[in-house]
């Protein structure tokens, strides 16, 4: 559908409020009610609504340390991941591997480059959206093109305790500003204060990360399923607070904000169902005149001129009537399913200055400090923020709580060298809790509301004693690590590269599997808990590390390396001296014109793909690249586009069952290819010839050979004008549950039994084919009518390995156990249950 | 040819919305990690880009130094970028500056890096750090810092910054 395009100048839009969180808006009008428009990404223009992140090809040598440069991908690949998995947004993003800089390119995408800045500048993204509005499903919006994150290429100004972690945050945060996403004040990545993100690489994401980029993306039943608060904050003469942050948050769990309009209203969509306390403070003030509040970007009026924000004015809770400063009178309110709460106004008083700006907290583990704070049982947690101290000693008159009562002091609150606070916490308060707690800092004026100031913990950090190397069946290297606090949920990894857990050997030490490496490379291993805390808490001076004796990315080539545009093709890469593995190796071209939409380890040695290419891709050559772990082979040039042949065959690699309610492509099922120019079809599959049951010129069904094993196998496809092909997967039978066993490799029956909390090792067959992964996502273990999500899944042979973690709600007894894949379900299996 | 900071709000329509990752430094992370500390008069500005970066750059005219390679003329670079400073030709102020590998001059930390120079109601010249966020710990080692000044003399800064880079001094 053709969009409508105009510019910004003269328009005149139906009047809204203004979204929720912060975004980068444009304002259509100088007067009330305002008109916010966002900027974001046009999804209509872009492949499968996939945003595609690309590392300039000047990284490699831009960057401090060589040695951390396959980490940096690696931190991107996840990134670009964690943007990826949000169900309640429409936007996808990947990670599309190594570009050259000045690539023609016609589709939107987002190129990161490494360059010199200061020691204390981080990340910064331009966003160079284009000066114009379209209207999509959701409503107006500008444009974004071709954002740009730039990184600091210093990468040992990376100093939390795990560089692996805060710099993964990093680009993590850069991209949602490459989304469409400013910073907010709620302790989530978007946060402004890098120190006071209360996220971390096992979790990246906070609600109001979601929230804010499901409003700007919306999908399904985001507004039905979640709700909304809106009002209006106003000063005592009536007039609206601009930029003034509201925030949504319960007393132990989320925070979610907005920033109100030159209005003062605010409209806070996405709220997951709950209740919850409302509070308003103003931003933080700019560094010096000039800048804007809070790192924000302003928002610009028709005329392109920013939009200033009002000045500081007292934090007060929602009470329903006036505000107050005492959190105890805040009233609750209840966020209900597709709902709004309107009218929640209130007014604040202007105040000369701020009294507390911001506040950072930290705990120690050693000499290690750790923000925000983690606290595990009694301790103390150290605070710091003008205006809370006064000559040495506590300001007069502060007091500090939580948000919900717990954790209490154990006394009053003490000056720490002079100008931190230390707060001494009871351990019997916190007994059983755990999850962010949020902090009041109470003046005699004023408050200060910091989410997330807290997280309580019920374990200790994790801790790597030791690795030994050792052998798999297959004769790949892996790494046994002694240690404490390590379990089936921690992330293990080296450097940057992911390390997948194996299992746990009889000795209890947890085996991981090694990415691939480069010879003389070192190595630090790092463990991630879900709880937030990682191993360099404890052991940020002395390490473990692993020290690779072999390893040489090698070359490879593609096959073809020419594509038409307008058309998905399979592509071979084959390479010298590789040990390519699925789900660890990745392909990218380094072009949003053309995406990778799948691809396969067939070999050590060899990847199939399908590689798509735009309509309207220019014709230019891109980079290929082949990130295998620590080994990198980039190829200039790699994949040529060429003009589309008008009577060649174009396919689809989405072949679909064609019987009703059915979904695998099994061998014998008939089958539906979809594309253009499909008249007068010959087709092999896997070199058997298929038979052909239908044909139009854009859908062809055909029976697939019987007799094909489950995996890759290449579809060619000949009209009598040209030819093409795509890699379609053959889906194996129906799964087959072989054995259950616990993490000690005792299988589970009557003299074992599962119990709640156990990780049960589920070996099944006919998954896939054979090496390849699943998405986990796609798969399911039912346990006595209970779902169970798996936590890992590794291919065995001919076999899977699929990891799940028995429910609690699963009652003692004989239990039948399912494995269900793409509508594919085993026949029962039984484990016996005690509790 | 230079063009005058009054022309870069003029052009703030063309300026690329921009969301950064900044440490916050105390004054002594600035005193230490910089590798110039000047007062110095700004006498004028323009922008150019590096890459997909807009950066302005201020000419300065140098007044003081108090660490590093004597300069007459300085130029700083700046990213248009959230919660960059803007300066105004014609005023004094000091720069903590960082001379990167490539030979540029950056502003340390965006607004961290700038002290505003001004005179108080006694007539005596002073520096003035505008409120700002939570400084932070030295990350490295996990120790605090000592009181940061929301303002002092300019005589008691410049003893400060030679306090501050003789106990480096003498730790080494």
């Amino acid at each position: 559908m053709r969009r409508l395009l105009i510019t910004v100048f003269g328009l005149a839009l139906s009047a809204s409020s203004a979204g929720a969180y912060y975004h980068f808006y444009h304002y259509t009008n100088r007067t009330a009610p305002y008109n916010p428009v966002p900027e974001k990404f046009d999804l209509s223009t872009l492949p499968n609504k996939t945003v595609t992140f690309f590392i300039s090809d000047t990284a490699a040598g831009a960057v401090s340390q060589s040695s951390l440069y396959p980490s940096a991908l690696s931190a991107i690949r996840q990134a670009a991941s964690s943007w990826n998995a949000i169900d309640s947004s429409d936007v996808r993003t990947v990670f599309g591997g190594i570009s050259t800089t000045g690539t023609p390119q016609n589709t939107p995408g987002v190129d990161i480059l490494f360059v010199e800045m200061d020691p204390f500048l981080l990340g910064l993204t331009a966003t160079n959206s284009r000066n114009s509005v379209s209207f999509g499903p959701s409503g107006a919006f500008v444009p974004l093109l071709r954002p740009t994150v730039s990184l600091n290429s210093n990468l040992s100004n990376w100093t939390k305790p795990s560089f692996t972690e805060e710099f993964f945050l990093t680009v993590a945060h850069e991209m949602g500003h490459a989304l469409g996403l400013q910073h907010t004040f709620t302790s989530s990545l978007m946060s402004t204060e890098a120190a006071g993100r209360a996220t971390s690489l096992y979790s990246p994401l906070t609600a109001d990360d979601i929230a804010g980029i499901s409003f700007l993306y919306p999908r399904g039943s985001f507004s039905q399923a979640t709700g909304s608060i809106a009002g209006r904050i106003t000063f005592p003469n009536g007039q609206g607070v601009h930029l003034a942050s509201v925030v949504a948050i319960r007393p132990t769990g989320a925070a979610l904000s907005m920033l109100t309009d030159p209005d003062g209203r605010f409209r806070i969509d996405g709220v997951p169902p709950n209740q919850y306390q409302l509070y308003v403070h103003p931003v933080p003030p700019p560094g010096r005149a000039g800048a804007a509040p809070g790192d924000l970007t302003l928002p610009v009026g028709p005329d392109g001129q920013p939009l200033q924000a009002a000045g500081p004015f007292q934090t007060l809770f929602y009470t329903g009537g006036q505000g107050t400063r005492d959190y105890t009178q805040a009233q609750t309110l209840n966020v209900n399913p597709g709902a709004l709460l309107d009218n929640i106004n209130m007014t604040v008083n202007q105040t000369a200055a701020y009294a507390v700006p911001s506040v950072t907290t930290y705990t120690y583990f050693n000499q290690t400090a750790v923000w925000p704070g983690y606290l595990n049982g009694a301790g103390t947690l150290v605070a710091y923020g003008l205006g809370l101290t006064s000559n040495g000693a506590p300001t007069p008159g502060l007091s500090v709580n939580f948000l919900g009562g717990a954790p209490v002091l154990a006394g009053s609150v003490r000056a720490y060298s002079g100008t931190y606070l230390a707060l001494d916490l009871q351990a019997a308060s916190t007994a059983g809790a755990s999850g962010p707690r949020h902090l009041i800092f109470s003046l005699p004026n004023d408050i200060f509301v910091l989410p997330s100031g807290l997280n309580l913990v019920q374990n200790s950090p994790p801790f790597i004693a030791s690795a030994t190397v050792g052998f798999e069946s297959n004769g790949a290297r892996s790494l046994a690590l002694a240690g404490s606090t390590l379990s089936s949920s921690t992330m293990f990894y080296l450097d940057g590269l992911p390390a997948p857990l194996l299992r746990f050997d009889s000795q209890g030490r947890a085996v991981v599997a090694l990415p691939p490496g480069l010879g003389g490379m070192r190595s630090v291993i790092t463990a991630f808990n879900p709880d937030g805390q990682n191993s360099m808490f404890l052991e940020s001076s002395f390490p473990i590390t692993y020290v690779y004796d072999t390893g040489d990315p090698g070359v490879a080539t593609f096959s073809p390396s020419s594509l038409p545009a307008g058309t998905e093709s399979w592509v071979e890469i084959t390479g010298s001296n590789s040990n390519f593995v699925d789900g660890v190796t990745m392909l990218g071209v380094g072009s949003s014109d053309v995406q990778v939409r799948r691809s396969w380890v067939v070999a050590p040695n060899k990847i199939w793909a399908n590689v798509w290419v735009a309509p309207n891709a220019a014709v230019t050559a891109s980079l290929a690249s082949v990130i295998n772990g620590f080994q990198v082979i980039s190829q200039p040039f790699g994949i040529q586009v060429q003009g589309f042949n008008g009577g060649a065959p174009a396919l689809s690699s989405q072949v679909v069952n064609a019987t009703p309610g059915q979904t695998g492509i099994l061998p014998g099922a008939a089958v539906i290819l979809s594309g253009s120019n499909l008249s007068n079809p010959t087709i092999t599959v896997g070199g058997q010839a298929a038979n052909i049951l239908n044909s139009t010129p854009s859908q062809v069904t055909f029976q697939v050979p019987a007799g094909l094993a489950a995996g890759p196998v290449v579809l060619r496809f000949s009209n009598g004008v040209g030819t093409a092909a795509v890699v379609i997967s053959i889906d194996a039978g129906t799964p087959d549950v072989l054995n259950v066993t616990a993490l000690d490799n005792v299988r589970i029956d009557a003299n074992r039994p599962a119990r709640p909390g156990d990780v049960l090792n589920v070996l099944v067959s006919g998954l896939t084919g054979a090496g390849a992964t699943p998405d986990p996502k796609l798969v399911h273990v039912n346990i006595a009518g209970v779902d169970h999500s798996p936590v890992g899944i590794t291919p065995t042979g001919s076999a899977h390995q699929v990891l799940v973690v028995l429910s609690p709600t699963v009652a003692s007894g004989q239990a039948t156990l399912t494995v269900s894949m793409g509508g594919r379900n085993s026949q029962p299996y039984y484990i016996p249950v005690s509790k | 040819m230079p063009r005058l900071w009054m022309l870069v709000w003029a052009l703030a329509a063309l300026i690329p919305a921009q969301g950064t990752t900044l440490r916050r430094a105390s004054l002594d992370d600035l005193i230490q990690i910089s590798t110039s500390i000047v007062r110095a008069r700004v006498s004028g500005s323009f922008t150019a880009s590096q890459g997909p970066l807009n950066y302005t750059h201020y000419t300065i005219q140098v007044l003081d130094q108090w660490k590093g390679p004597a300069a007459a003329q300085v130029d700083v670079q700046v990213p248009q970028a959230s919660g960059a400073p803007q300066f105004t030709a014609g005023s004094e102020y000091v720069f903590f500056l960082w001379t990167g590998p490539s030979g540029a001059n950056h502003l340390l930390g965006l607004s961290q890096g700038a002290l505003d120079v001004t005179t108080d109601a006694a007539g005596n010249t002073i520096v003035v750090r505008q409120p700002t966020e939570a400084l932070m710990l030295n990350p490295a080692t996990g120790a605090t810092g000592g009181q940061d000044p929301m303002q002092m003399k300019l005589s008691d800064f410049a003893s400060r910054v030679s306090s501050a880079l003789m106990g480096r001094s003498s730790i080494k």
